[in-house]
């Protein structure tokens, strides 16, 4: 069983109230003159060493799209598959990360996207995804990587393929981005 | 690792200062060659010019080549530090001609080295991913750049858990690792964040005396006395130490429980006598 609750829409997402403090307002100098790395360029590096990792050595199943990362290094396209001995063997699913400069202190937005999304108690048929480390389990020491293993596994774990149970209202009063939902998360079992 | 070491010992001497080493390689050749150094002695002690000058002169008394050339190559390397250290590479370039020059390059090599090698590095931060810098390891043994753990920290201050184990971490409880070098590589209050102090704790004391039956948390007290003052005195045990409380088992204890009882029963007499009365 799934349920989840909205927020009043006067508030502040959580997400954006837990990064507010972090970022100074002045960006530090040090010795040398040069600013010390807390400006935007730590994110992206950190992102190409995790795309570098997947596409040396991609966890079984999962092809990243390259060319959507060619052309915006901030969103991700991500193909994986659903294992043999699975409900979803044969299937194939497209994920979308998307990161913004606060990754990875930030976690990544991710959603199923394209015509074939996995019908599962924690996928709502929008794409948004039911899963605790989406939001306020994520770590820094998580990567795309570990996201998609999750994610397999969740897959791959499932019993019995249905909607959450309140998929309908969900998917029309949601807000588009999967991080403004306040998440309930009860159901390890999947 | 091998570099990195070569670097270390081309560093180690910093703790002498520049200033010092070069006077006393001065006072030394002084004695030897009086006439060569009048000239220069009057000049104004610029390093840069007392260790370029120094350099030949070393080499060309075979009797002071020994101490000299330790001197000498202390200077130039301990000036290396600090001019690597301040970003001034140019200035280097152009203040030592001849004595910097060696020092230099084997730093520079270093410094790409460590550009080329980052990638494989064991020492990776978990949150960035690069070589860990002004790097903190938490107690549960993971290592982090100072930076990017205050950042997680202040992402979430009322969450603080090790990204990688979610054990509790915090800025006390992470431990900063310094390098051989690292101390006078930069001042860390220059950084933003600072980075925790290092913290060394004195070990415990002998035990002379084993724990108490209660802690110290728990006392009772009785006072006699005019009701409300006594009250007070007795409630409120402003300033005097309370004596520590004797060994379960002890006769002494025994003692005082007795003691305690009969004073319990008697502010229970006197209290109900308060209330009959």
């Amino acid at each position: 069983m799934l349920k989840l609750f909205k927020k009043p829409k006067d508030k502040i997402p959580k997400s954006e109230i837990i990064t507010e403090p972090k970022e100074p307002k002045t960006p530090p100098v040090s010795k040398c003159g040069k600013p010390l790395q807390l400006d935007n360029s730590r994110w992206e590096r950190r992102l190409h060493k995790e795309l570098m990792s997947l596409i040396k050595e991609p966890p079984p199943g999962v092809t990243i799209d390259t060319e959507s990362v060619q052309q915006n290094l901030s969103e991700w396209k991500i193909n994986i598959k659903g294992f043999e001995g699975t409900l979803y063997e044969g299937e194939d699913f497209q994920l979308l990360f998307k990161f913004n400069n606060k990754y990875p202190f930030d976690s990544p937005e991710v959603t199923f996207i394209g015509t074939n999304i996995p019908v599962h108690p924690h996928v709502y048929s929008n794409g948004h995804i039911c899963l605790s480390i989406l939001t306020e389990d994520w770590s820094p020491a998580l990567s795309v990587q570990s996201v998609c293993l999750s994610i397999a596994s969740m897959l791959s774990s499932c019993r019995e393929k249905k909607r959450p149970p309140d998929n309908t209202i969900y998917v029309k009063t949601c807000n588009k981005n999967p991080k403004k939902t306040k998440w309930w998360y009860h159901d390890d079992s999947v | 690792m091998e570099e990195p070491k070569m670097g270390n010992t081309a560093e180690l001497p910093t703790t002498s200062t520049g200033a010092s080493s070069s006077s006393s390689t001065l006072t030394d050749n002084v004695s030897y060659d009086k006439i060569a150094w009048t000239r220069d002695i009057t000049e104004p002690l610029a390093e840069e010019s007392s260790t370029s000058q120094l350099r030949p002169l070393g080499t060309s008394i075979p009797t002071d080549s020994a101490a000299s050339e330790a001197n000498t190559s202390n200077t130039s390397y301990s000036f290396t530090g600090d001019y690597l250290s301040g970003g001034n590479k140019a200035d280097l370039k152009g203040g030592y001609p001849s004595a910097g020059t060696e020092s230099d390059s084997k730093s520079n090599e270093k410094d790409k080295e460590k550009e080329q090698t980052s990638d494989e590095s064991l020492y990776e931060c978990n949150i960035c991913l690069d070589t860990a810098k002004d790097a903190v390891v938490s107690m549960c043994g993971h290592l982090y750049c100072w930076p990017c753990l205050h950042q997680w920290l202040l992402t979430r201050p009322n969450r603080k858990l090790c990204p990688v184990c979610k054990a509790a971490v915090d800025k006390d409880k992470v431990i900063p690792l310094y390098g051989r070098n690292s101390t006078q590589k930069e001042d860390p209050r220059n950084k933003v964040p600072p980075r925790p102090s290092g913290q060394r704790t004195e070990p415990d004391p002998v035990p002379g005396f084993p724990g108490f039956g209660f802690g110290d948390g728990f006392h009772m007290s009785f006072g006699i006395g005019a009701f409300p003052f006594g009250f007070i005195t007795s409630s409120l045990n402003f300033g005097e130490p309370r004596p520590a409380a004797a060994n379960r088992g002890t006769t002494q204890y025994e003692d005082e429980q007795t003691l305690s009882k009969l004073f319990l029963y008697l502010a229970v007499v006197c209290i109900s006598w308060l209330f009959y009365a």
